[in-house]
């Protein structure tokens, strides 16, 4: 049986009608398939068994953003939807800063989920960063614009703006791309590459980084979280932010066992207007003393870990995934993504 | 279409449908599974893939187009393929149980090491359509649907050796003319049917069929994905679950059915394997369980009963 729900798909089913004009399914050939049994054992730089990464997503909702054919980003009222819109602006206000007092505690340099925008409005969020030696992962301009039915070209603009953004408020290069409210194009890892941004999260598939197959330069996907992630635990599914607490402990406990013959790679994923909402935020806490009070995990950011896997692995990948194809040519990708 | 007052009851059956009969559970005759067992437990992991983007016309669970592609969903389901289900495989290794994979027949054909190291577990296979996002429905026509039926037949018995004997039904999705289709496909079992806690005969015109219960209830997409529920709550249904009809068993002297399904992309996860862990331990406490796969059942089934 298989179902998709509004945790992990709200706007989907209504927003998009069936648009695609193709007789033929469209079958993705973007990376190889290497199942974790079958990978040489990963070794983190010094023997540790999971590399962590935090990523707050410091985002803005539009009041009135653009319309888009495909998706709906305020879908409660006719627009603006102030409830939503205000519980979201909260996070800029008041979240971020817990988030940063937190993080701060257990010397943790967050690789941030950026809508650059952000920068642009409150360049006092930009620099707290810079002073906190933060890590930046594009999460485009504004949450409510997506990637949805752009054109490459619109595409490619939009990422140098997000480059030139980044890097104009913090003197640094964004490291790696999360697509604006997990929207993407057909196109996106070939963009990004040709950008050479290092890293692309989109793809929930594995628990370590992975060779993304892209037409020129190389990109690699690194384990970001749909599922240790609040948006999707708290605010689609209704979880409390106990038993949030409680799945960061159960997915590091697995984690950390399997780190001992290959590392792994752990995200937490959190957006501050809901995990650093004044009830939430001393489970997450909790969480983080328990991870902290283990040896062998790097407290790192995806830029580090992309850089680790590029040197040390990414050709031993690609190479072995060549070697493990065992894909019936019928039903290779027809392109696209 | 039938008017407002009329009933459609079929006085051989008492259904409104030919595919099987009526049966009250307390008129049945008891019998015991093998060993005199209570309860007989399958295990069915889901092997699936994906289309990114459905051809035009299909009806499925999760819209993508080639102007939205919905690559996080995608992404999310082939964890399972590269990850979860070796997770999976370990923990029924740990109980000794031989599962009943129900493969997607794309995912059979992409990740054949999937099927080969089921089949060295002595897993069954049983057949699970084509694709996970291709539903089959009253919408398809009688041809498309059994060309579908034959595609994904022959995609498992390629893989495994042999034709499959089971058939699950993606989405638990089904027209009026499915079961007729699979026993003439040669399927002798079918999961699809989540009526009741033991098996039954299907009334279908050539061959035979027995539906073996799957679950509805005892699911952990349902639960975890539909109803929102944690993997601890899951784990907490399962063994009330068992509890329960454990004890319907033993009251009743005969034998029930207990289906465990799980997905990989979902209780194949770090955050949730162990719950399956502690499912299983609990359930394997018991004298008078019989872990068995889905052919085992239904042949006992069809010969005791």
């Amino acid at each position: 049986m298989c179902a998709t729900k509004a945790g992990f798909a709200p706007f989907w089913r209504r927003e998009m009608g069936p648009s695609h004009d193709k007789r033929t399914p469209m079958i993705p050939d973007r990376y190889d398939y290497l199942p974790m049994p079958t990978r040489p054992p990963l070794k983190l730089p010094n023997g540790e068994r999971v590399a962590l990464w935090v990523s707050p997503n410091v985002e803005f909702y539009e009041y009135l953003p653009p319309e888009n054919k495909y998706r709906d980003p305020w879908p409660r009222t006719p627009h603006p939807d102030i409830m939503n819109y205000a519980h979201r602006d909260y996070g800029n206000r008041r979240g971020v800063w817990r988030c940063f007092d937190l993080l701060d505690k257990y010397k943790i340099r967050g690789t941030v989920s950026l809508n650059v925008a952000v920068f642009d409005h409150y360049p006092e969020i930009a620099r707290a960063m810079v002073e906190r030696g933060w890590d930046y992962m594009s999460h485009a301009i504004y949450n409510t614009r997506f990637n949805f039915g752009m054109t490459e070209d619109e595409e490619r603009a939009q990422i140098q703006d997000v480059l030139e953004t980044v890097k104009r408020h913090t003197g640094r290069i964004v490291s790696g791309w999360l697509g604006p409210a997990l929207t993407t194009t057909l196109n996106t890892p070939d963009l990004l590459a040709e950008a050479d941004i290092k890293y692309w999260v989109d793809y929930f598939h594995d628990d370590q980084p992975f060779p993304v197959k892209v037409r020129s330069g190389r990109l690699i996907s690194v384990p970001y979280s749909i599922e240790i992630n609040d948006a999707g635990v708290i605010n689609a599914q209704g979880h409390t932010a106990e038993t949030f607490g409680r799945m960061i402990r159960d997915q590091f406990d697995q984690l950390y066992a399997e780190g001992r013959d290959s590392a792994r790679v752990m995200c937490i994923a959190l957006h501050p207007f809901l995990m650093h909402a004044p009830s939430r935020q001393k489970y997450l806490d909790e969480a983080l003393s328990y991870i902290f009070s283990h040896g062998g995990v790097w407290n790192t950011t995806a830029g580090e870990i992309a850089d680790w896997y590029y040197e040390e692995y990414y050709d031993a990948i690609v190479a072995a995934g060549e070697r493990g194809r065992v894909l019936d040519p019928s039903l290779q990708g027809s392109g696209g993504l | 279409m039938p008017g407002q007052l009329e009933r459609v009851i079929r006085p051989s059956t008492r259904m409104d449908q030919k595919w099987y009969s009526f049966s009250a559970f307390p008129a049945r005759k008891p019998f015991k599974w093998p060993g005199n067992a209570s309860v007989a437990l399958w295990v069915v992991p889901s092997v699936e893939f994906m289309e990114l983007v459905p051809a035009a016309g299909t009806f499925g669970p999760m819209p993508s187009s080639t102007d939205a592609p919905n690559v996080r969903n995608w992404s999310h389901r082939d964890y399972g393929n590269r990850v979860g289900i070796w997770r999976i495989m370990d923990v029924l290794d740990k109980h000794s149980v031989r599962a009943t994979a129900a493969v997607n027949a794309s995912a059979a054909e992409r990740y054949p090491l999937v099927v080969e190291e089921s089949l060295k577990r002595g897993w069954e296979v049983m057949a699970h359509g084509e694709f996970a996002s291709s539903w089959v429905t009253e919408r398809l026509p009688l041809d498309d649907e059994r060309a579908l039926i034959a595609r994904s037949r022959d995609a498992i018995a390629r893989v495994t050796g042999a034709p499959p004997a089971g058939w699950l039904s993606p989405g638990l999705s089904e027209s009026t003319r499915t079961p007729g289709l699979l026993a003439e496909a040669g399927f002798t079992y079918l999961a699809d049917f989540v009526n009741d806690d033991q098996p039954f005969r299907m009334d279908v015109p050539s061959g035979r069929l027995t539906a073996v219960p799957y679950s509805i209830e005892v699911n952990d997409e349902v639960v975890i994905v539909q109803r929102n529920r944690t993997a601890w709550e899951f784990a907490q249904t399962a063994m009330d679950h068992f509890d329960a009809i454990y004890a319907d068993a033993q009251a009743a002297g005969t034998g029930v059915v207990m289906c465990l399904p799980l997905h990989a992309y979902l209780t194949g996860q770090p955050l949730r394997i162990k719950y399956v862990d502690q499912i299983l331990t609990h359930i394997l406490g018991y004298d008078g369980v019989w872990p068995a796969t889905g052919s085992e059942i239904a042949s006992y089934h069809d010969t005791h009963c």
